[in-house]
């Protein structure tokens, strides 16, 4: 049993120095998108924290999700967030992800990204600064560490 | 037991110790692995961009790795495909055809 939970600990230990994070763009105008790359370049540098962008939400602990979410990529958000294994944290990027931004009640969106799965840190911003997303991320963490740990269903 | 050579030792115990090893290894990391995913689920299935999966699985073909050349030469291939018709008779038919040729050309060269 001990041994057990030093593995757990171990993991959730490692889960600080290596969270990866699956990007989706549900239909913004690549304004959040390019301030998470800008948090990837030397400047802000985030893979020195472990942090990084994977290809697959099937590596992935958490979902960075940009953009109001369009009736096309409805099914394609619900497909991804569930192909994502559990314990996952969805962060909302931008204004567009939080509240749908400038296409609130818009004919062709279905509303921000909590109409369709569930989100557990937004970050506002029209786009958020390189800090702001950084910020969510280490909320993030916290949250991906408590899920862990069985603190929180 | 041993066996030497210019380049080193062929050592088949110390070999069969290091493949249990990395196997060790192998088993050790895989059983690391999360088990948490739901079983019958889409957790289950490839990812594809967030596609539904196609009929019969939509996985990548080892053949997918040289799709480009198969595109490319694809007027040939579909000749030389053609030509495999799976009867025995046709393929002979074929070998006697290329020995005739062989043949004369070794006599009239």
């Amino acid at each position: 049993m001990k041994r057990m939970e030093l593995l757990e600990r171990l993991k959730v230990s490692g889960l600080k120095r290596a969270l990866w994070v699956y990007h989706l763009n549900t239909g913004g105008c690549n304004g959040c998108d390019i301030e998470i790359l800008a948090a990837l370049t030397p400047r802000y540098d985030v893979e020195r924290f472990g942090i990084r962008l994977v290809g697959s939400p099937r590596h992935a602990d958490v979902l960075l999700v940009t953009g109001t979410v369009t009736r096309p990529m409805y099914e394609r958000v619900k497909r991804i967030y569930a192909q994502t294994p559990d314990p996952k944290v969805v962060i909302a990027i931008g204004g567009c992800a939080s509240t749908s931004g400038v296409f609130y009640e818009s004919y062709n969106v279905l509303g921000p990204v909590d109409n369709v799965i569930p989100v557990d840190v937004y970050v506002p911003g029209c786009p958020p600064r390189p800090e702001a997303i950084i910020d969510g991320v280490v909320k993030a963490v916290a949250k991906l560490e408590r899920l862990m740990e069985g603190k929180e269903g | 037991m041993r066996i030497g050579s210019g380049e080193g030792f062929w050592g088949p115990i110390v070999w069969a110790l290091l493949a249990l090893g990395v196997l060790a290894l192998g088993i050790a990391v895989w059983l690391q692995g999360r088990r948490t995913y739901k079983k019958g689920t889409e957790q289950e299935d490839p990812f594809l961009s967030g596609e539904k999966l196609p009929e019969g699985g939509g996985g990548v073909a080892a053949t997918h790795l040289y799709w480009g050349f198969a595109e490319a030469l694809r007027p040939l291939l579909s000749r030389l495909v053609a030509l495999h018709t799976g009867f025995v008779g046709d393929y002979v038919g074929w070998l006697l055809v290329v020995l005739v040729i062989a043949v004369l050309v070794v006599m009239l060269s």
